[in-house]
């Protein structure tokens, strides 16, 4: 059976034999090739739920909205591995959750796909096999699946779900080079570094919809949102943009599973993921520590070891 | 350049985050023999090296600081256990992350002086002044700063 039917059958009879008292799925979204995040209570919705390249929410964050209750939810393999950081937290508790893992080759990165769609207006899209089949007004084009998964994707290492009650379809292969290595430390002088940065930064509008998309970000009060110290100015200056993305990628720190949900969410396609994966590959090098994988770890700024690197204290 | 129409010479401003039970008594210790060291940090004394948020630092950099140094008990010898060792992680990725973005990590400092350490208190402030002196005015994470 193909993994979204299953899907379809398995939220149906979850919620019917009363085992969840809600299923976190993905619907279609209301523009072409775009989902949307549905919360299921009643088996009778069960049908609308599809899987996908489309799928691209981390729907992991959803759940601290509803405390107490049992939850099916279906992850992709980061979802997944943010689910595991969430449980070590115990942010959530695995005994209320049924977990549908799901296979995972990517998902479409909207800015990949405007820029082949080069202003063309899209009304219809649907996923062939390996082909993201696009059209709009007098226009057609297939377009290899593999050519617009996000960078996130593309870059993914571990494209199968740790973590599940029930894994559906056989592990499909991820459409892109997974394993790639993540580049070695930026050549590039510290100029030409803070350039980059401080161009990133100038886009930050400070809407922080990196933050509520994050599943590693739950904090009831950010620091961003005190009044009393208010350790952010209101005007935006760069500066404040710069202390936020900095301390929110050390506050994921050894945290972040690279979903790349903050740059899904960006409405200034802000690359947030340079900051992120610089600090996952500190922490694999200097700590030994890979976020997502084990929830009996403890966390990376939560323990230590009494030889961790200090060479660069007097 | 505003200092240098002014006629001013610029001199490094330093926040030393020291904390309560070994650097801030090593810096007693050092006034009280009578060390000297240079006269450019502004001292905030926290409970616990552990105690110091990378927002602190970052936020003493955007409000003018041209250094920051933060200072704890050695390791083992933490009066909270393991706060300096917990800290140290975080420092460490830290330094990394501004390295990443372009910023000097010399800018920001660390060390470990116990409260018998005057003699070293003395040294360090003069090692991270000279430093920071090296680099210049901080401008890169400053307030209105624009690199």
């Amino acid at each position: 059976m193909m993994p979204e039917a299953a899907l379809k059958e398995l939220a149906a009879r979850l919620l019917e034999e009363g085992l969840v008292d809600l299923f976190i799925g993905y619907g279609p979204g209301s523009l072409p090739l775009r989902s949307t995040p549905v919360f299921l209570r009643q088996a009778a919705g069960a049908g609308g739920l599809i899987l996908g390249p489309t799928c691209e929410n981390n729907l992991a964050p959803y759940l601290a909205r509803f405390p107490g209750e049992r939850v099916g939810l279906v992850v992709k393999a980061c979802d997944a591995r943010a689910l595991v950081e969430l449980i070590r937290e115990n942010q959530v508790n695995r005994e209320n959750l049924y977990v549908v893992g799901v296979p995972c080759r990517g998902v479409i990165c909207r800015q990949k796909l405007e820029g082949r769609l080069a202003g063309r207006e899209l009304t219809a899209g649907r996923i062939e096999g390996d082909a993201v089949r696009c059209g709009g007004h007098e226009w057609e084009e297939a377009i290899p699946l593999d050519q617009l998964v996000h960078p996130s994707c593309a870059h993914c290492r571990l494209p199968a779900p740790e973590l599940f009650d029930v894994c559906l379809g056989d592990g499909e292969d991820p459409v892109a080079a997974s394993g790639e290595a993540l580049e070695a430390r930026d050549a590039r002088d510290a100029g030409a570094r803070y350039r980059e940065f401080s161009r990133e930064m100038e886009k930050c509008l400070l809407c922080y919809a990196c933050r509520q998309a994050c599943p590693a970000c739950y904090c009831p009060e950010c620091f961003v949102d005190r009044s009393q110290p208010a350790w952010m100015g209101g005007s935006g200056d760069l500066s404040d943009c710069m202390l936020f993305h900095l301390v929110r990628a050390l506050h994921v720190a050894g945290r972040c599973v690279d979903c790349g949900a903050c740059a899904r969410a960006c409405p200034q396609r802000v690359d947030l993921r340079v900051l992120n994966r610089r600090l996952e590959q500190e922490a694999r090098e200097l700590f030994g520590f890979t976020p997502g994988l084990d929830p009996g770890h403890k966390t990376l700024p939560g323990s230590f070891r009494p030889d961790d690197p200090d060479d660069f204290v007097k | 350049m505003e200092l240098a129409e002014s006629g001013q010479t610029w001199e490094p401003k330093i926040v030393a985050f020291l904390c309560h039970w070994c650097s801030y008594a090593g810096a007693d210790l050092a006034g009280i023999s009578r060390f000297q060291y240079p006269p450019h940090i502004r001292v905030v004394r926290v409970p616990c090296s552990g105690a110091v948020n990378p927002l602190y630092i970052l936020k003493a950099l955007q409000q003018g600081a041209d250094g920051v140094l933060v200072s704890g008990c050695h390791p083992g010898d933490c009066h909270y256990l393991a706060g300096n060792y917990v800290a140290r992680r975080r420092f460490a990725l830290l330094r990394n992350l501004l390295d990443q973005v372009g910023v000097e990590p010399e800018r920001v400092q660390f060390s470990w002086v116990s409260a018998a350490e005057g003699q070293k208190f003395a040294q360090v402030i003069a090692e991270v002044t000279a430093a920071v002196r090296a680099l210049g005015p901080s401008r890169k994470l400053k307030k209105g700063g624009r690199g």
